[in-house]
C-alpha cells in the first residue's frame, strides 16, 4: 500500500496552484472588468436579440457568446457579474469568520454557561437552513449588495463557531496558555495573542470553503430573484432569465451556470489542497 | 433511553422560541403593516383602529407575548392573496413538498450508501476514482443550474419527461433528482469514510478469518459499525434539504410550501410567509428528533451520555 501512496502525496500542490490559478483569474477578471469586457453590460440592442454564441450557425464575433433577451452582450455580463458574486462571498465569508471566530473561541475559552448559550443556539441555527434565513431576512429589507453580504456573513456565523469551539478547548490544555494566565494576562490577550495564532490554519481552510458556500447562496438568491434587482449583471440573475428562455436561447443559462461552477470548483478545489497541506492526516485517511 | 428522549424533547419549545423571535423580528422589518393592509386613502381614524386591533400601540415584548400566543393556537392571520386564515393555505402545499423531500432523501441515502461502500471497497482503484471523483465535482454544481441542464436534456431535447408542474409521476423524476444532488456527493464521501475507519477493526478481521463471505461482512459488521456518522450528517442536512427543496420547487413550479412562500414573498403576503417559517421549522424539529432517536437505537452508547 506504501508505494502506491506515492502518487498522490503531490496531489495537495496540484489542487492549490490549479485551484489558486483558477481563483486567481476570477479576482483578476473582476477587478479588470472594464478592461476585458467587449460591450457595456447593460446596453441593450434590441436587433440583436438572442443572438447564438460565435461558433453556432447565426453567431458573430461581435458578441462571442452570444446576447440575451434584450440584446445585452453576455460575454460582458458574465465579466461584470463576477464582481458582485465574488465581492458578496468573500466579504461575506469574512464577516462570518469574525462573528463565529469570536464567539466560538469564547465559549471554547470561558466555558460555562456562556459555552451553553452559544453552542445551543448554533446547534439551533445549524440546524435551520441558512437559505430560508437569507431569503426571509432580505424578503423583509431588500436586496442590495451590503444586505446579501449582511444577510450571508450573519447567517453563516455557526460554521465557525463550531470548528473554532472544538479547536480552542483542545489549545487551551496547553501549558503555554497554562503559562500565559500565571504571568496575569488577560482573556482577551490570551484569545489574541496565544489561542487565535493556532487557529489561523484551520480557519483559512474554512474561510475559502465558505466562500464557494457563499458564492453558492448569493446565485441561489439571486436567482430566485431576491439578490440584486435586474438588471444587473449577476449570475444568478443571468441563470434566472435564461431559465425562461431554455427553449429559445440555452446559452444564456449555460454560460452563467458555467461560469458559477468553474469558480466555486476552483475555490473548493483550493480549501481542500490547503487542508490537506496543513493536515497531513486528512491525507491519509483519504 | 427515555432520559434521553425527555432530554431531547426539551430542546424541540427552545428551537421553536427562536425561530418565533426571529419570525417577530422580520415581521417589524417588514415594514408597517397598517401600511400594507390599509390603502392610501384610509382616513388617521381607521389607522388607529387597526393599530389598536393588531396591538402596535403595545411594548414590543407584549406584543412579542400576544404574537407567541398567536403561534401556539396556530393563528397566523389572514393571507391577503388568498383571503382566509394562512395557515390551512400552508398546510395544503406541505404534501407536495414532503413527497419531493421524500424521494429525494430516499434516493440520496441509497445512492450515498451503495456509492460510499463501493467506493470505500474499492479504494484507490478505479471505481473509487470514478465515484469520489464525481461526488467531489457535485459538491462544487449549484444545483439549480443542474435542474436547468436536466430539463434541457431529459424535456427539451429527448422529450422523456415534463419540464415543470405536477400530475403523474413522470413529473417528480427531475425534481428528486435535482433536490437529491444537493445531499448524494456528502452522502458518498461522509460513508466511504465511515466504512474505511470501520473496514480495519478487529473484529471485521475476526469476521472474515472465520471465513464470512464479503456480503456478510459489509452487511452484519462494517455497515452497522459505520451508519452513525451519516446517520449524525442526515440529522444535520435536514435543513438543507428543506432550504434545497425551496429552490427546486422554483425551478419546476412545483406546488409546495417553497414555492409558495417565494411567491408570497413577492406578494408581500406577510402571514403565509410566517406561517410557511413555522411548518418548515417543525418539519425540520421533527425529522432531527427522528434521526436522534435512530442514532440511539443503532448505537447504545450515544443514550449514555
Amino acid at each position: 500500500m506504501a508505494t502506491r501512496r506515492s502518487g498522490p502525496r503531490f496531489g495537495h500542490r496540484i489542487k492549490i496552484g490549479l485551484g489558486a490559478a483558477i481563483v486567481l483569474g476570477a479576482v483578476l477578471m473582476a477587478i479588470l472588468a472594464p478592461l476585458l469586457a467587449p460591450h457595456d453590460p447593460y446596453r441593450q440592442d434590441l436587433l440583436a436579440r438572442l443572438q447564438p454564441p460565435v461558433w453556432a450557425e447565426q453567431g458573430a464575433w461581435k458578441h462571442p457568446l452570444g446576447t440575451d433577451n434584450y440584446g445585452r452582450d453576455l460575454l460582458s455580463r458574465l465579466i461584470y457579474g463576477s464582481r458582485l458574486s465574488i465581492m458578496v462571498g468573500v466579504s461575506a465569508a469574512l464577516l462570518s469568520a469574525v462573528l463565529g471566530s469570536v464567539l466560538g473561541m469564547l465559549a471554547g475559552y470561558k466555558g460555562g454557561w456562556l459555552q451553553q448559550v452559544i453552542m445551543r443556539f448554533a446547534d439551533a441555527h445549524l440546524a435551520f437552513p441558512e437559505i430560508l434565513l437569507a431569503i426571509l431576512i432580505v424578503a423583509a429589507v431588500g436586496g442590495s449588495a451590503l444586505n446579501l453580504i449582511l444577510v450571508l456573513g450573519v447567517s453563516g456565523w455557526m460554521v465557525y463557531a463550531r470548528v473554532m469551539y472544538n479547536l480552542t478547548r483542545a489549545v487551551r490544555e496547553r501549558p503555554f496558555i497554562e503559562a500565559a494566565v500565571s504571568h496575569g494576562a488577560s482573556d482577551a490577550y490570551i484569545l489574541a495573542r496565544h489561542v487565535f495564532p493556532q487557529l489561523v490554519p484551520v480557519l483559512t481552510v474554512v474561510c475559502t470553503l465558505q466562500v464557494a458556500q457563499m458564492i453558492l447562496q448569493e446565485t441561489a438568491l439571486s436567482f430566485l430573484g431576491l439578490g440584486l434587482p435586474p438588471p444587473t449583471a449577476t449570475w444568478g440573475n443571468m441563470l434566472a432569465e435564461g431559465r425562461d428562455r431554455l427553449w429559445v436561447a440555452p446559452w444564456i443559462a449555460n454560460f452563467a451556470g458555467l461560469a458559477i461552477i468553474l469558480v466555486v470548483w476552483g475555490i473548493n478545489m483550493l480549501g481542500n489542497g490547503l487542508r490537506e497541506h496543513l493536515d497531513p492526516k486528512a491525507k491519509e485517511r483519504r | 433511553m427515555i432520559r434521553h428522549i425527555l432530554s431531547r424533547l426539551l430542546t424541540v419549545p427552545i428551537t421553536l422560541l427562536l425561530v418565533a423571535l426571529v419570525a417577530f423580528v422580520i415581521l417589524r422589518l417588514t415594514g408597517d403593516p397598517v401600511e400594507i393592509y390599509l390603502d392610501i386613502n384610509a382616513t388617521e381614524e381607521q389607522r388607529q383602529l387597526l393599530t389598536a386591533k393588531l396591538h402596535l400601540d403595545e411594548p414590543v415584548l407584549v406584543q412579542f407575548g400576544l404574537f407567541l400566543g398567536e403561534v401556539l393556537r396556530g393563528d397566523f392571520g389572514e393571507s391577503l392573496q388568498f383571503g382566509g386564515p394562512a395557515m390551512p393555505v400552508v398546510l395544503e402545499r406541505l404534501g407536495a413538498t414532503l413527497q419531493l423531500v421524500a424521494a429525494a432523501l430516499t434516493l440520496a441515502v441509497v445512492l450515498g450508501v451503495i456509492g460510499g461502500i463501493v467506493a470505500a471497497l474499492r479504494k484507490d482503484r478505479f471505481a473509487d476514482f470514478a465515484i469520489s471523483g464525481l461526488a467531489v465535482a457535485g459538491q462544487s454544481m449549484p444545483s439549480f443550474w443542474l435542474g436547468i441542464l436536466l430539463i434541457q436534456l431529459f424535456a427539451l431535447h429527448l422529450k422523456w419527461l415534463p419540464t415543470s408542474g405536477t400530475g403523474g409521476l413522470e413529473h417528480l423524476v427531475l425534481p428528486t433528482v435535482t433536490l437529491a444532488t444537493f445531499l448524494l456527493p456528502n452522502f458518498i464521501l461522509i460513508t466511504r469514510t465511515a466504512v474505511l475507519e470501520t473496514i480495519n477493526e478487529l473484529y471485521v478481521t475476526t469476521a472474515r478469518a472465520k471465513g464470512a463471505g464479503e456480503a456478510v461482512v459489509v452487511l452484519r459488521h462494517v455497515l452497522p459499525n459505520a451508519i452513525n456518522p451519516v446517520l449524525s450528517f442526515l440529522g444535520l442536512q435536514t435543513g438543507r434539504l428543506m432550504g434545497g427543496s425551496i429552490i427546486t420547487e422554483a425551478i419546476f413550479a412545483w406546488p409546495g410550501v417553497g414555492s409558495l412562500m417565494v411567491k408570497s414573498i413577492f406578494q408581500r403576503d406577510v402571514p403565509i410567509v410566517i406561517a410557511a417559517i413555522f411548518v418548515v421549522a417543525v418539519a425540520i424539529v421533527i425529522a432531527n428528533l427522528i434521526v436522534d432517536l435512530l442514532q440511539s437505537a443503532v448505537d447504545p452508547r450515544i443514550r449514555l451520555d
